[in-house]
C-alpha cells in the first residue's frame, strides 16, 4: 500500500507539488495526467526515493519512507520505474541491463526470469547488443523488461510510450498491462494521451499546478 | 534565374586542418627520424643496440615504468575518492572546487619539490639534534608523493568533470535496483572509465617521459639518461636509440588511451545535483573516503603555507624578485607568442578534426603525438631540424611549447566547439553574405570560450616547461623555471620560495582571468538561451 499525506515539494520559489494526499491500495492501477509542469513526474521521484519532500510523509505498507528532508534508499522501496527516457546502461548489454535489476535472486531465478521476460517482451534475438545497437522501439522494450526485472511492488510508469508509433504503443501496452495484472502489481502510471489513459483502466487522477483536482 | 547575391560558406575546412597537423607535428618529427638516420653512416649501427635496452637500462626502463605506473595508480585512486564526496555530498561546493582546482593544474611541479624538500629541513632541524634524522629523502617514495601532489589537480578535475557527465537518469535507474554501494562500484565506476582512462593515463606518460622531479629527488629514470647522454656526447643518433624505448611505450600508450581520450573530451556535463537522496554507503567506505580527502586536501594546502612561511620580508622579497625581472620576461614572451601561435591553429585544426573524416582517428593520433615523446627528445629533435632552418634558432623555445602543447590547445577548442549549436552557424549563413562579419560576429565569440581556455592552458604550461626548453634557450637567456630549478638543486630557499611565489602567482593569475572570461561568457550564453 502507498500512502501520500499532505505531499509538498518546493524548487527554489516554486511549488511543484501542493498538499498531495492518496492512498493507494495493493494491486490499484492509478493513471495520473495532467500539463506539463504539474508535478506528476516529481510526484513519481518522491515515490521512489530519488527526491526529498519539504513537507509531509509517504508510507509504504505502512512504513515511512520519506519524511522531509529524510528518504530511505531508493533500492529498499521494492519499486520499478521506467523513466521518460530509456536510460539503459550503455556500457552493459541488454541482458545485462536486465540481470543487473534484478536483485537478490540466484543464478538459476535469474536465468528462468530472464528468459521469461525476453520472451514477454519479444527480444531474443537482442540480447548480445548494447544500447547504442537499438532502435528506439527495441530500446524501449528492453527499459520495460528491466523495470519488472525484480518483480517490484510498485511500478512507475512515467509517459513510458511517448515517441512511439500507435501500433507498438497499443501492443506493448497490452503486454505491460497482461504482466502487471498476472503479478498484481502496484501500478502509478503517468500518461498525456488520453486513449492511453483508457485503455489503461484503473482509477485516474488529475494533477494541476501541482494540486490533485480530480 | 539565379537573383541575389551568392553567400560563399567558410570552405572545407580539411584540407588545411589536416596540413597544419601535419606541418606542425608530424612533419617536424618524420624528418627529425629521417636526417638522423640517413645522416648515420651504415657501418655506424650502435644506435639499433641502444635502442633494445639490456642490463643496466632494463632496469632503468623497468623501474621507470613502475614509477610512472605508481604514480597514476595513486594520484587517480585519491583523486576519485575526493571527486566522490564533492559530487555525491557538496554538488555546490563541487563546482566551486572544480573552478579552483582548473587554475592550480597548471602549477608547475617543482612547487611541490620545494615543499618536499623544506618539510625535509624543518624534520632534519626537529629530529636531527637526537640523532633521528639521515639527511635528505630521496627515492622512489617521495618522488611518487612530490607527483601525487603535482598531479592531484589534474586527476581530480578529470574526475569531476567524468562523474558530473554521467546521465542523472542512468544512476536513480541504479539506485532502485541495487543498493548505492553498489551501483557506486557497479555502474558509476564503469561509466566514469573515460575520465579514469584520460587522467590515469596522461599522468602515466607525464611521468613517464619526464625527469624534472625524479632529477631533484636523486632518482634516476630513463628520460634523464637521454638527456644526460645527449648533454655529454650531443650524440643525436644515440640519444634517439635510447629514446626508442619510451617512444614505443608512448606511442602504444597514445594508442590505447585515443578513444577514452577522445570521448571524455567531447562528453557534455549533465549537471551536479544528482544525488538528491544522499547516498547510503557503509562506514568504511565512508571513512576511507574521507581519509584520503583529507590527506588531498592536506597534499594542496601544503604548498602555499610553505611559500608564505618560507618567503622572506616583502622588501627582501621585491629584491629577488627584481633580480629575476629579466628571467620573468622573458618566460613571459615565450608563453604568450606560443600561446597566440597556438590559437588560430587549434581554432583550424579543431574545426576540421570535428568534420567525419576516414583518416579522423589517425589525425587526432598524430596530433596527440607529442603528448607521448620524451621531452628531453622534443628539445633534441628541434635543434637537429635547425640545420634545415638556420633562422630558427631564435625561435626555439617558442617552437619546443607550440610543439608540446598544441594538442592540449586543440582538444580544450575542439571540447568547446563541440557544444556550438551548428544551426546559430547555419542561421549566421542564412543571414549574413560577409564571411568576414560572420566571423567576427558570430563565430568567433560562439567559440570564444574554449580559445581562451586553449591560451590559458598553453600560456600557463609553457610558463613551467622546463626538460625540453633546458636544451634549446639560448646562451645568456634563462627562464623563470630554469631558475629555480637550478635553485632547488641546493635545497629549499627563501629565494627559490620567493620564485616559486611569484612564479605560481603569476600563473594562476593568467590562467585565473581566462577561467573568469569563460565564465562570464558562459553567463552571457546562458541568461540569451533563457531569453529565446
Amino acid at each position: 500500500m502507498i500512502t501520500l499525506r499532505n505531499l509538498h515539494k518546493f524548487y527554489g520559489e516554486v511549488c511543484a507539488l501542493k498538499g498531495i494526499s492518496l492512498d493507494i491500495q495493493p494491486g490499484d492501477r492509478v493513471v495520473i495526467q495532467g500539463a506539463s509542469g504539474s508535478g506528476k513526474t516529481t510526484l513519481l521521484r518522491l515515490i521512489a526515493g530519488l527526491e526529498l519532500l519539504d513537507k509531509g510523509e509517504i508510507l509504504l505498507d505502512g512504513n515511512i519512507a520519506s519524511t522531509p528532508g529524510w528518504a530511505s534508499p531508493p533500492f529498499s522501496r521494492k519499486v520499478g520505474m521506467v523513466f521518460q527516457r530509456n536510460a539503459l546502461w550503455p556500457h552493459l548489454t541488454v541482458s545485462q541491463n536486465i540481470l543487473f535489476a534484478m536483485n537478490g535472486v540466484s543464478r538459476e531465478e535469474k536465468a528462468i526470469r530472464l528468459e521469461e521476460l525476453i520472451h514477454w517482451m519479444e527480444i531474443e534475438n537482442l540480447l548480445r547488443r548494447f544500447p547504442a545497437q537499438l532502435s528506439g522501439g527495441e530500446a524501449r522494450r528492453v527499459a520495460l523488461a528491466r523495470a519488472v526485472a525484480s518483480l517490484p511492488r510498485r511500478l512507475l510508469l512515467d509517459e513510458p510510450f511517448t515517441s512511439l508509433d500507435f501500433s507498438l504503443k497499443s501492443r506493448l501496452l497490452d503486454l505491460l498491462l497482461a504482466f502487471i495484472s498476472k503479478h498484481q502489481i502496484t501500478t502509478l502510471y503517468v500518461t498525456h494521451d488520453l486513449d492511453e489513459a483508457f485503455k489503461a483502466g484503473g482509477r485516474l487522477i488529475i494533477l494541476e499546478k501541482g494540486e490533485l483536482v480530480a | 534565374m539565379k537573383s541575389g547575391r551568392a553567400i560563399k560558406s567558410n570552405g572545407n575546412p580539411l584540407p588545411i586542418g589536416y596540413g597544419l597537423v601535419f606541418i606542425l607535428t608530424l612533419a617536424p618529427i618524420l624528418l627529425f627520424f629521417l636526417s638522423t638516420l640517413t645522416e648515420t653512416s651504415p657501418q655506424k649501427t650502435e644506435w639499433i643496440f641502444l635502442a633494445v635496452p639490456t642490463g643496466r637500462r632494463f632496469v632503468l626502463l623497468l623501474n621507470t615504468i613502475v614509477l610512472a605506473l605508481s604514480v597514476a595508480g595513486v594520484t587517480v585512486l585519491a583523486a576519485w575518492a575526493v571527486a566522490l564526496c564533492a559530487w555525491m555530498y557538496a554538488p555546490r561546493v563541487a563546482s566551486w572546487l572544480l573552478l579552483g582546482v582548473i587554475p592550480l593544474v597548471v602549477v608547475p611541479p617543482y612547487i611541490h619539490a620545494l615543499t618536499w624538500l623544506s618539510l625535509d629541513q624543518l624534520a632534519g632541524r626537529l629530529l636531527g639534534r637526537w640523532g633521528f634524522w639521515g639527511g635528505v629523502p630521496s627515492g622512489m617514495a617521495s618522488t611518487i608523493w612530490v607527483e601525487w601532489a603535482a598531479y592531484t589537480p589534474l586527476a581530480f578535475g578529470c574526475l569531476l568533470l567524468g562523474l558530473r557527465a554521467i546521465d542523472p537518469d542512468l544512476l536513480d535507474a541504479a539506485r532502485l535496483s541495487r543498493s548505492d554501494i553498489s551501483v557506486l562500484f557497479r555502474t558509476v565506476l564503469p561509466l566514469t572509465s573515460p575520465a579514469f582512462l584520460t587522467a590515469g593515463g596522461i599522468i602515466f606518460l607525464f611521468s613517464l617521459l619526464d625527469y624534472g622531479i625524479p632529477s631533484l629527488l636523486q632518482i634516476h629514470v630513463y628520460a634523464l639518461e637521454i638527456f644526460a647522454d645527449f648533454n655529454a656526447t650531443e650524440n643525436v643518433t644515440g640519444a634517439l636509440g635510447l629514446a626508442i624505448p619510451l617512444l614505443c611505450i608512448g606511442a602504444g600508450s597514445l594508442a590505447l588511451l585515443l578513444e577514452p581520450i577522445l570521448t571524455f573530451a567531447f562528453q557534455q556535463s549533465r549537471g551536479s545535483l544528482v544525488w538528491v537522496n544522499p547516498p547510503s554507503v557503509p562506514v568504511w567506505f565512508n571513512r576511507t573516503v574521507g581519509f584520503l580527502t583529507g590527506a588531498v586536501l592536506f597534499q594542496a594546502a601544503l604548498p602555499l603555507v610553505v611559500m608564505v612561511k618560507m618567503s622572506p620580508r616583502l622588501k627582501d622579497f621585491s629584491t629577488i624578485v627584481a633580480q629575476a625581472m629579466p628571467d620573468i620576461l622573458y618566460s613571459l614572451k615565450i608563453s604568450t607568442t606560443a600561446g597566440l601561435i597556438c590559437l588560430p591553429a587549434a581554432a583550424v585544426i579543431g574545426r576540421a578534426l570535428l568534420q567525419p573524416s576516414p583518416w579522423r582517428k589517425g589525425a587526432w593520433f598524430v596530433l596527440l603525438l607529442p603528448l607521448a615523446l620524451p621531452s628531453s627528445l622534443v628539445g633534441i629533435m628541434l635543434i637537429q631540424l635547425t640545420k634545415y632552418w638556420p633562422a630558427s634558432r631564435a625561435f626555439l623555445p617558442v617552437w619546443v611549447n607550440v610543439f608540446r602543447f598544441l594538442p592540449l590547445a586543440v582538444l580544450l577548442v575542439t571540447a568547446h566547439l563541440r557544444t556550438v549549436d551548428p544551426l546559430l552557424l547555419e542561421s549566421a549563413m542564412v543571414f549574413q553574405p560577409s564571411w568576414r562579419r560572420r566571423l567576427f560576429f558570430i563565430n568567433l565569440p560562439l567559440a570564444s570560450p574554449g580559445l581562451l581556455a586553449g591560451l590559458g592552458c598553453v600560456v600557463s604550461l609553457a610558463m613551467g616547461e622546463l626538460a625540453a626548453t633546458l636544451l634549446v634557450v639560448p646562451p645568456g637567456s634563462s627562464t623563470l623555471i630554469l631558475r629555480i630549478y637550478n635553485y632547488l638543486h641546493f635545497g629549499a630557499s627563501q629565494t627559490v620560495a620567493s620564485l616559486c611565489l611569484t612564479l605560481s602567482l603569476t600563473v594562476l593569475l593568467a590562467s585565473g582571468v581566462m577561467t573568469l572570461v569563460v565564465l562570464w561568457w558562459s553567463k552571457i550564453a546562458r541568461s540569451s538561451e533563457a531569453l529565446r
